[in-house]
């Protein structure tokens, strides 16, 4: 990586550098450029640092951002430019460095972490790059972003990974060996004892092969989570989906699904996932449904989606508790709302600031009876966290629970802001 | 978007720029404070703790260098409309992130009397609250900076997600208490740092009034419309 940085920043000088001196030998310059030609100068630079992938940015000697480039605007999200860089980036080891560049020293790479929308580790180089073609001289620096997200993640969570399943595992695995030793022992001539043990054994084993798939998937969806997906999805036929698959448990439970709105919605997002997040939600609201009780979904269209507008059509009572799992990054904005609400106990006010929160189970709640692995909603909450989306949840005991799901609508032609 | 931008500075702007070099700098430094305070807790580390106490030193001179500029700038430049609710704006929200690095060394103080006492499991609870308020003062640092008033209402909207996740923090920490005498002491030293960072919330969202005041030249409170979508 280092490496790369350098030849990526020697190589942009060399451009720079090597433009100038032909700029220099074209007109015969000899000590300083007009307004009208430093400005085509610059402008051509610039042309060719906007086909770098990595985002770079100019700074002239009062640390103003005089130049991003197209990934630099998207990184940092640079709407004007001639603003200083710290409006963008506010970490406080940033400024010595970029101060060090500006006087023309050789400066070292700093990472800095950042957690909106998701979170994501960006390495930060500042190299001295001095104009002396003009008279006099122009100090200025070249910063260069480098997302190290994915390096950094594969450590931190792999460590975390191996916790979380060998914590989760050990329990199962106690209680395999526990029975292995009784059917070895006292069970050993008793086959109705072995019967019943062989099942719980299995159960144990499924559920731990539940908990090792929910754990995967979580792992995958945090691993890309900081890259939002680019394609188009459907939500209704996503919704459609997640509906056939629990049709057998809902029949079983004698529980009714819903679904009311549009046949088409697009959404920019990754199908798989999408049908995961709704099936995630789905299956546990049907879980804890009474019998004869309904599921209730609905999806619209919101042209204008607004921060306020969360909770404000509410059918709850007022003793109902509300929580934006996760907030849309992108409000102001047309948004496909997908609703999602149970007639089931609902959740006491308390559980709600924790739920999502890895291997939070409600303990004596029915989901426990049905052999939750406390990962569902953790995954449900990484996938709208992936897709730029929003979560919200409204629950009151005793009137069941609405899950609020906001996607950000699949736009026709391709415009990033 | 322009190219390049243009190379003439006005003095004016120059000034401009400056304070919001300034509140960049404080508002960066009050949010590692932030952040390496409840750190602190959770790994235990008293030496970090230390550190954000020294760190409240700058903050405090970063405030009155604010205060300072704002008011040259009014002095020598009568700042207009938009520029003259900056200048107040910068003033106000200065006042609080100062109040912020205050808050946050409140908690490193607490940190190191905890970290001196035996482990007890209680940092979850603090470490998750920790989280949610880093990120709303993120959230309105970043709309003060680039003047974004979306954003602004909706961190401003969020604190309701910070109260409640505060109380559901001091209803654990009351069973805690009343299950075991033992851990009256931690448990009250860690009501104090849950206080604190739902305080520093309380601070981020009069950042986010400030913006929203800044750009729309109205109070985001007095806005019906919006007032209505906050329970409570």
């Amino acid at each position: 990586m280092p490496t790369l940085i350098i030849i990526a920043i020697g190589s942009l000088s060399m451009i720079f550098y090597g433009r100038l001196e032909d700029k220099m030998a074209e007109e015969n310059l000899s000590g300083s450029l007009t307004a009208q030609s430093e400005e085509d100068y610059l402008a051509a630079q610039a042309n060719l640092a906007d086909n770098i992938e990595d985002a770079v940015v100019m700074l002239d000697q009062r640390e103003r951002v005089i130049y991003a480039n197209p990934s630099a605007e998207k990184l940092l999200k640079i709407k004007r430019l001639g603003r200083p860089l710290s409006t963008y980036v506010r970490e406080p080891g940033i400024r010595p460095v970029i101060q060090q560049a500006l006087a023309g020293e050789s400066t070292e790479a700093i990472t800095y972490h950042v957690e909106d929308p998701t979170d994501r580790h960006i390495r930060l180089m500042a190299s001295p790059f001095t104009l002396d073609i003009f008279d006099p001289p122009r100090p200025m620096a070249l910063i260069f972003f480098y997302d190290v997200t994915e390096y950094m993640l594969a450590h931190t969570q792999r460590a975390d990974f191996l916790a979380n399943a060998s914590h989760e595992l050990k329990t199962p695995i106690a209680s395999l060996l526990g029975y292995m030793e009784t059917l070895r022992g006292h069970a050993k001539d008793d086959p109705e004892a072995q019967d019943k043990f062989l099942g719980i054994m299995q159960s144990q084993a499924e559920r731990m092969q539940r908990l090792i798939d929910d754990l995967l998937s979580l792992r995958r969806i945090e691993q890309i989570e900081h890259i939002a997906p680019n394609e188009t999805a459907d939500l209704y036929l996503a919704t459609k989906a997640a509906m056939e698959a629990v049709e057998p448990l809902a029949r079983k439970r004698n529980v009714t699904i819903q679904l009311s709105g549009p046949k088409k919605a697009l959404v920019t997002g990754h199908q798989d996932e999408l049908v995961q997040l709704i099936l995630n939600l789905l299956d546990n609201a049907v879980k804890i449904s009474a019998p004869t009780s309904k599921v209730t979904m609905s999806i619209e269209e919101e042209d204008n989606w607004q921060p306020g507008q969360a909770f404000s059509e509410t059918q709850f009572s007022s003793n109902a508790s509300n929580r934006r799992i996760v907030s849309p990054v992108t409000p102001q904005k047309s948004h496909f709302v997908l609703r999602l609400r149970d007639e089931g106990p609902g959740f006491a006010r308390d559980h709600l600031p924790r739920l999502g929160e890895r291997f939070y189970r409600i303990a004596g709640d029915l989901s426990s009876k049905e052999k939750g692995t406390g990962l569902g909603l953790a995954i449900v909450k990484h996938i709208t966290r992936r897709h730029r989306g929003g979560l919200l949840i409204q629950s009151a005991p005793g009137e069941g629970t609405e899950f609020t799901i906001l996607l950000p609508a699949a736009v026709s032609e391709i415009s990033e802001t | 978007m322009q190219k390049l931008a243009d190379h003439i500075v006005s003095g004016y702007d120059d000034d401009l720029n400056q304070l919001t070099t300034a509140l960049s700098e404080l508002g960066g430094l009050v949010e590692t404070m932030t952040s390496d305070s409840v750190k602190s807790i959770k790994k235990r580390d008293s030496e970090l703790a230390q550190k954000v106490i020294e760190m409240d030193k700058r903050a405090n001179i970063l405030q009155e260098q604010i205060d300072e500029d704002a008011l040259r700038l009014m002095a020598l430049r009568h700042p207009m409309a938009t520029d003259l609710r900056r200048t107040i704006g910068a003033i106000r929200c200065a006042n609080d992130l100062e109040r912020v690095g205050d808050l946050a060394e409140g908690i490193a103080r607490r940190a190191v009397s905890i970290n001196e006492e035996d482990k007890i499991d209680l940092a979850k609870g603090v470490g998750r609250i920790g989280k949610l308020v880093k990120s709303q003062l993120s959230g309105a640092l970043d709309a003060l900076l680039r003047e974004d008033a979306d954003k602004a209402l909706q961190v401003w909207v969020a604190d309701e997600d910070v109260d409640e996740m505060y109380n559901a923090i001091f209803r654990e920490l009351l069973t805690y208490m009343m299950g075991d005498p033992r851990t009256i002491t931690a448990c009250a030293s860690f009501l104090f740092v849950a206080k604190n960072l739902e305080r520093i919330g309380d601070h981020a969202t009069n950042i986010c009034e400030s913006v929203y005041f800044t750009v729309h030249g109205k109070q985001l409170v007095n806005d019906p419309s919006i007032e209505s979508s906050r329970s409570h």
